[in-house]
């Protein structure tokens, strides 16, 4: 008999609110364990977050697949308003860039120019010629898109970022794909972004690296390295895209990051920069989460040039 | 009499110059074009270019820096912060700056304690 695990029905503008639910998610699913199939009831949402969406997705498709989970979602949503939004950025089964012709891809991301949201959509993380053209074109036309539904004083900051962070999950995930979901917040003054990945953690990326060169046993240590621009790519040139992410966007911007892998996460924002062990049973991610919120507005002294180090 | 090849880059690429890869691309195209040519001459025209990656500038200057590399390379109608960016990676091949802020570490055992900290961001 199934075990029904009920959902938010709405995430507050704080930060935060999304990660907590996820944690608190996460631990639901592992009390009950892989024995028993569970049923996600999503149906009482009133209002949904990006922080939150992406990652229930993500989590659903490493537990079963990976871990020998039988999940299932119930997203027959009470709310038409969050029927209609949930349907338009193709919640549960996303966008995908897989064996598409390119020209397909583009014509995806064209249709979604007048919208306030990047839709769930997966990119492919191979590095062979193919593989490649397509993952350019793909944040080509992002860039694109996020120029249509971004109006921010330093709309390059923002491709920085996003160039920056899609780069490392490229380099760190090791299989699977590529994950994105964002949404603009007109009012509010921000757009948020979610980008991940259910591949390899950060620490399994140092530990292939060169016989693991750096030493790294923990996924904190991993976590910091990470922020602190250790390149698993060589040369003393590479490694900057996190770390000059981070001191772009919550120095330079006040903005938020949260970066979740392996039983390790860090928050930043202008003023804190933790990062936290999780010695909890079961909240763990398996690949890399980001989390970014990004103003609208930034200082007039603001200039991005000066955080690409 | 000096010949010179010029390549608009927007015509390749569109309005953005990203990733690692497509300097590849862009390599490939400059020797196509120069193949003929005794001595090499290329104009990148930048118009329309409205972000270069760091990642694109950092393999651009690599290339064009190449002690192999017998192409001289103008660029043309490069925007303010493409030409900061491209000076920006010259640095970086030689030197790195510590930037980062030491991170405060945190351990968690309990969900209560897990629960109000990100709630509380």
């Amino acid at each position: 008999m199934a075990v029904i695990i009920k959902l938010v029905e709405r995430i507050g503008d704080n930060f935060g609110h999304p990660m907590k639910e996820l944690f608190k998610l996460m631990t639901e699913i592992g009390a009950v364990g892989a024995d028993t199939e569970i049923n996600l009831d999503y149906s009482g949402a009133k209002f949904t977050h990006p922080f939150f969406t992406l990652p229930l997705l993500l989590l659903i498709r490493n537990k079963n697949q990976n871990e020998g989970f039988s999940i299932k979602i119930d997203n027959q949503f009470f709310n038409h308003s969050v029927a209609s939004y949930m349907e338009s950025i193709s919640f549960p089964n996303m966008l995908t860039c897989d064996n598409k012709p390119l020209e397909e891809i583009e014509s995806i991301l064209e249709s979604y120019s007048q919208k306030t949201y990047i839709p769930l959509i997966n990119f492919p993380i191979g590095d062979d010629p193919h593989t490649n053209v397509v993952r350019d074109k793909f944040i080509s036309h992002l860039n694109r898109l996020i120029r249509n539904i971004v109006e921010m004083d330093q709309i390059n900051a923002l491709y920085y970022m996003i160039d920056e962070l899609i780069s490392n999950i490229v380099h760190h995930a090791g299989r699977d794909k590529g994950y994105i979901l964002a949404q603009n917040f007109p009012t509010k003054g921000y757009v948020d972004i979610c980008i991940g990945d259910i591949g390899r953690t950060l620490l399994e990326s140092y530990q292939q690296f060169e016989n693991n060169r750096y030493g790294i046993t923990t996924h904190s240590e991993a976590m910091h390295a990470a922020l602190s621009g250790k390149s698993t790519k060589g040369g003393i040139d590479r490694g900057y895209g996190i770390s000059t992410s981070t001191k772009m966007l919550c120095e330079g911007m006040n903005g938020r990051f949260f970066m979740f892998s392996g039983n390790s996460f860090t928050y930043i924002n202008a003023h804190e920069r933790d990062i936290t062990e999780i010695k909890i049973p079961k909240v763990y991610w398996e690949g890399v989460l980001i989390c970014m919120r990004i103003p609208h507005k930034t200082g007039t002294e603001f200039n991005y040039i000066d955080y690409t180090e | 009499m000096k010949q010179e090849v010029e390549i608009i880059l927007s015509e390749i690429f569109g309005n953005s110059l990203n990733t690692r890869e497509s300097v590849q691309t862009l390599m490939r195209k400059i020797s196509e074009e120069t193949s003929s040519l005794c001595e090499k001459f290329v104009i990148l025209n930048f118009e329309y270019i409205d972000f270069m990656s760091r990642s694109f500038a950092d393999e651009l200057h690599k290339e064009i820096t190449d002690k192999d590399f017998d192409i001289n390379i103008t660029f043309h109608k490069m925007e303010g912060d493409l030409l900061s960016m491209l000076k920006m990676v010259e640095k970086t091949q030689k030197q790195r700056s510590n930037i980062t802020k030491k991170p405060k570490f945190v351990t968690i055992t309990d969900a209560k304690t897990l629960s109000d900290y990100a709630f509380s961001w």
